[in-house]
């Protein structure tokens, strides 16, 4: 498997330890109030868990956070 | 109200879209252009989100507050860990696994038997789910028309004794639809891009539904969130309900693993995930794509339970069809309507997948290895293809109506409504044998069948039939006070655990049965050898690229496995799948191929994408003879194996050796050049060195031989100049052959022991005519304290180092005042002698320079030069060979001012190690 790969893969797991943390017990009796009128938990879980989704993409997907530069594609055609 | 016949048509407009994508989906696969981008393969994932979750999360948000969101943050999680999806993608891409039965059993020998298991557990576990899509869809029907349940049949339809009812018929366009899309081809692992796209699209359609009722409700009935979470917290209780305080943590967790091992090994979504995996780059959308999924499709969960719950303040409602009966009741039929398509795009996928995933199962694993072995006329048609066909298809009729059987029989039961987790709990109890297989090789068959069966029984026991009992159709004393009152064995209460909600507590001890029996049977019975090679294949698959040890060894008969494939694959695929078998290994021809190993590996792996591995397994074995291989001569062949690897390996190892000392070569080489460089230089050096003194003699002798009549005087200061410039070639050449000498290391030093006090002064006496002919005025300083200095050294080496210095020093006095000073000294270890002159002093930039060959201080093209400029290259060779050093101190910026001031001009100075056994030689 190239090295590339195992480091992604690495790194995903890494957050996916982390999530699992942060969205249990006892990190989880933490997020207790309001906030802005909003139940904590519910903005905090929410919160997180887009803020894990963007970290994922950013981890996972280069194709997406490099879509406004060219593509090597682009390039090879000059 | 919406008229019925509107709903109707929306309805089967709804359905005919399906059928119009998935045909174009196909079609486009069939001109070899795919549609299943990365996007559409991660929103075919998020089949996973059923009706179940359609109604149901917020239905649960109503009594559980948040903690409906366990059943994706699991999944979100998992995800996250796509190294172990990538590998189960690896492995049944490799292998042509097409579920997770075939995957279980590839892993374990090829178990017929285990195969059959999953098949079974499968069955048992996920019926009940598609029943309660089904139900899903009548129940919604039944919301939307309270009076006529049965409004998608034209009224006139519906006196016909035959009419089934409109689930029913919803059924029958499921099945058609699967059957159409999920069995165009045999061979499975050719996947169903078409379905795949249209559930893609369900996915789509069923995400738009949900946020727009949630838009509605947030903005339209209320004023934003801000609003609606305000005014829930003015009700009692809803606000306890939203803090953390209200969460069992337990169950939290528990339903956060839960659903993480459901998204690995839910029949659909292993079908959608890894059957289906087009490429595995896709992959990295997927990742985060289908969490993102997750998220926007619950963000309104809570906001609608919350709407619901102030709506019906204090009154009893539906929780679970809130998302129909408010829009109904505000008066937004259309968004009833949208909702109600999306609860159906929401089963339906569902039930498309599961049913093609379950098919497959059941006909690979459990009707083809009956039919296989039963001594049928079966075995014996030649082309099966028709046959296998038609089984798959029967077998999605069956599950399809074993699933509408199941909802009407069990209808409002209890059995219905729990029965998503339930099913959840049923898979999960492949992890172990999966997971397991997929990174411990030791895990076997007997380990396998000892967890899942213990487990399954487990789940038997503490979910299913508690949820019958539950349901009323049996006794449910067992559940709390213990079969015959037996309170150990009461099945929420197994040996007296009290402190777990049923979810919980069947996860806990199935799993740990599971668990324990796998690992601990394992541990204790061996594998055959068949079966390691096997497993070393799951576990390693990584390495793709490395030598798989093909552990076979038999007779074969290459007719026989093309005849097999025939069978199976039907002609045309066959020998289009061998012939380019046959171009791969370099074969022309299809009648040439040799029934070897590989052979027949390949046969073994074209039919188990048609009929399952353990089948497949099964059929080449009645065409091939093969010898059982001991585990000695499998251990044998993986030996050989790994010795190939292993010369592999030393061969890469010496080519990288070999690079190294191409490097060094290299380097030496140039090495080599430089020095080449060098002594060409050297030698042109010389050659003008030398030629500056014979030019001159010759000039004069010339002139001294043509003109006889030359005044005695003139001859007299000629004859000198011959003799002087005579005397510098001799010098020349001497010191030539002294430094090449030394620079090649060929001379003989005669090292004695000598004390540098006498040795200096004798050799400053002997030149002292030197400085008198140049008026120099010269002091030899030596140490006070009137101590033997003592080196061990070559006299007439270390005279000449002395000499060379002093008439060096000489040379660049100034003729009026000239001064210079030796002195000696000596520190720990080593003795130093510096000579100081009061000359010009050389500029820093020479300092370095005037130690190198021929290189003399000042410009030597304009200045006459006034020494051999070997002088100081052999002095430092010398002292650098007896172990000291030798350098020069100047700083000629001094003089321009201070002219007579000794602190300017050269001091040159070097170093001796002192004799060491001082003492002994005195």
């Amino acid at each position: 498997m190239p090295k590339a790969l195992q480091k992604t893969l690495l790194k995903l797991g890494i957050a996916a330890c982390i999530a699992l943390i942060v969205f249990n017990y006892p990190l989880l009796s933490l997020y207790r109030g309001h906030i802005a009128g909003l139940p904590t938990l519910y903005v905090v879980l929410f919160g997180l868990w887009l803020a894990l989704i963007l970290v994922a993409r950013w981890i996972a997907d280069p194709s997406v956070s490099n879509s406004f530069r060219r593509q090597p594609s682009d390039v090879t055609n000059d | 109200m919406i008229d019925t016949w509107f709903v109707a048509i929306a309805t089967f407009a709804y359905l005919g879209t399906l059928f119009a994508i998935a045909r174009f989906g196909d079609r486009r696969a069939d001109t070899g252009r795919s549609v299943i981008t990365s996007t559409v393969y991660a929103l075919a994932i998020a089949v996973y989100c059923t009706s179940w979750t359609f109604y149901g999360s917020v239905g649960r948000a109503t009594t559980g507050g948040l903690s409906f969101l366990t059943i994706y943050l699991g999944p979100t999680i998992m995800f996250l860990f796509a190294t172990v999806i990538l590998k189960m993608i690896r492995v049944s891409k490799r292998l042509r696994l097409t579920s997770i039965a075939d995957f279980i059993a590839a892993r374990y020998g090829k178990s017929q038997l285990l195969a059959g298991l999953v098949t079974v557990i499968a069955v048992i576990g996920i019926i009940p789910y598609i029943a309660l899509q089904l139900k899903a869809i009548a129940y919604s029907l039944k919301i939307l028309f309270p009076d006529d349940p049965e409004a998608l049949i034209p009224d006139a339809l519906e006196s016909l004794a035959f009419m089934p009812d409109s689930t029913a018929i919803i059924a029958i366009i499921l099945a058609v639809f699967t059957i159409l899309f999920g069995t165009r081809h045999l061979d499975v692992t050719e996947r169903h891009e078409g379905m795949v796209l249209a559930v893609a699209f369900e996915s789509l359609f069923k995400l738009a539904a949900f946020l727009a009722v949630g838009g509605y409700v947030v903005w339209g009935l209320y004023d934003g969130f801000g609003d609606l979470f305000a005014r829930a917290h003015a009700l009692p209780k809803i606000d306890a309900l939203l803090q953390p305080e209200s969460i069992n943590f337990g169950n939290w967790f528990a339903l956060t693993i839960l659903s993480g091992l459901a998204i690995l090994l839910l029949p659909r979504q292993f079908q959608i995930t890894v059957v289906e995996n087009v490429d595995e780059t896709h992959m990295r959308r997927a990742v985060w794509l289908f969490p993102l999924y997750l998220l926007l499709i619950n963000v309104f969960v809570l906001p609608i339970a919350l709407a619901g719950l102030i709506h019906f303040d204090g009154q009893a409602f539906e929780a679970d069809t809130l998302l129909l009966t408010l829009p109904l009741r505000e008066g937004s039929p259309m968004l009833a309507l949208l909702a109600f398509l999306g609860g159906l795009s929401a089963a339906t996928g569902m039930v498309i997948v599961e049913t093609i995933a379950l098919a497959t199962m059941v006909s690979n694993d459990l009707v083809m290895p009956i039919l296989l072995r039963g001594r049928f006329e079966f075995a014996n048609r030649t082309d099966l293809t028709g046959l296998i066909m038609l089984i798959r298809r029967s077998t999605i009729v069956f599950l399809l109506l074993l699933g509408y059987l199941y909802f009407r029989g069990a209808g409002e039961a209890y059995a219905l409504v729990s029965i998503g987790l339930i099913s959840f709990l049923a898979v999960a109890q492949f992890a172990p044998a999966m997971l397991g297989g997929l990174y411990w090789k030791d895990g076997n068959r007997l380990g396998a069948f000892a967890g899942l069966g213990l487990g399954f029984a487990v789940w038997l026991y503490t979910a299913l039939l508690p949820s019958f009992a539950k349901s009323g159709w049996i006794d449910s004393g067992f559940i709390l006070e213990g079969p015959g009152g037996i309170t150990w064995l009461a099945a929420h209460r197994l040996f007296g655990m009290s402190s777990l909600d049923p979810i919980s507590h069947t996860l806990f001890w199935s799993m740990l049965f599971n668990l324990g029996a796998y690992v601990i049977v394992s541990a204790m019975t061996r594998q055959n050898a068949n079966e390691a090679a096997i497993a070393g294949q799951f576990v390693d698959v990584q390495r793709s690229g490395e030598i798989v040890p093909r552990i076979w060894r038999g007779t074969a008969s290459a007719d026989a496995l093309i005849e097999l494939l025939n069978r199976f694959l039907g002609p045309r695929q066959a020998q289009s799948r061998l012939q380019r078998y046959a171009r791969n290994i370099g074969i022309a021809k299809i009648s040439n191929l040799k029934a070897d190993a590989d052979f027949v590996l390949f046969a073994e792996t074209q039919l188990a994408g048609t009929i399952g591995s353990a089948s497949a397994h099964v059929m080449v074995s009645s065409v091939v003879q093969e010898e059982e291989l001991g585990l000695d001569e499998v251990l044998n062949i993986l030996d050989e194996a790994s010795q190939v690897r292993a010369h592999s390996r030393e061969l890469e190892r010496k080519s990288s050796e070999l690079e190294a000392a191409t490097r060094e070569l290299r380097q030496a080489n140039e090495k080599l050049m430089e020095v080449d460089r060098l002594k060409d230089d050297f030698m042109s050096t010389v050659t003008h060195e030398l030629r500056t003194p014979l030019t001159s003699i010759r000039a004069f002798s010339e002139m001294l031989h043509d003109d006889p009549e030359m005044s005695a005087d003139d001859r007299t200061k000629f004859l000198g100049i011959i003799v002087g410039e005579a005397e510098r070639l001799t010098r020349l050449i001497n010191q030539i052959l002294d430094f090449a000498k030394l620079e090649s290391g060929r001379v003989d030093w005669e090292v004695e022991r000598l004390d540098l006090r006498p040795l200096l002064s004798e050799t400053a006496e002997s030149i002292g005519q030197l400085f008198r002919d140049k008026g120099t005025v010269f002091v030899l300083e030596l140490p006070e304290d009137e101590q033997p200095v003592w080196v061990d050294i070559d006299r007439d080496r270390l005279k000449q180092v002395v000499i060379n210095l002093l008439s060096n020093a000489v040379k660049f006095v100034p003729s009026v005042a000239g001064l210079i000073r030796m002195n000696l000294t000596y520190e720990t270890g080593y003795a130093k002698v510096s000579v100081k002159d009061n000359g010009p002093g050389i500029p820093e930039a020479y300092q370095s320079v005037i130690f190198e060959r021929f290189r003399q201080g000042g410009n030597t093209m304009t200045d006459k030069p006034q020494g051999t400029g070997l002088g100081l290259p052999i002095s430092r060779e010398i002292v650098e060979h007896f172990g000291g050093k030798l350098w020069v101190e100047s700083s000629p910026e001094a003089d321009k001012e201070t002219v007579s001031n000794f602190d300017a001009g050269s001091t040159f100075m070097f170093t001796l190690p002192l004799a060491r056994d001082n003492d002994v030689v005195i």
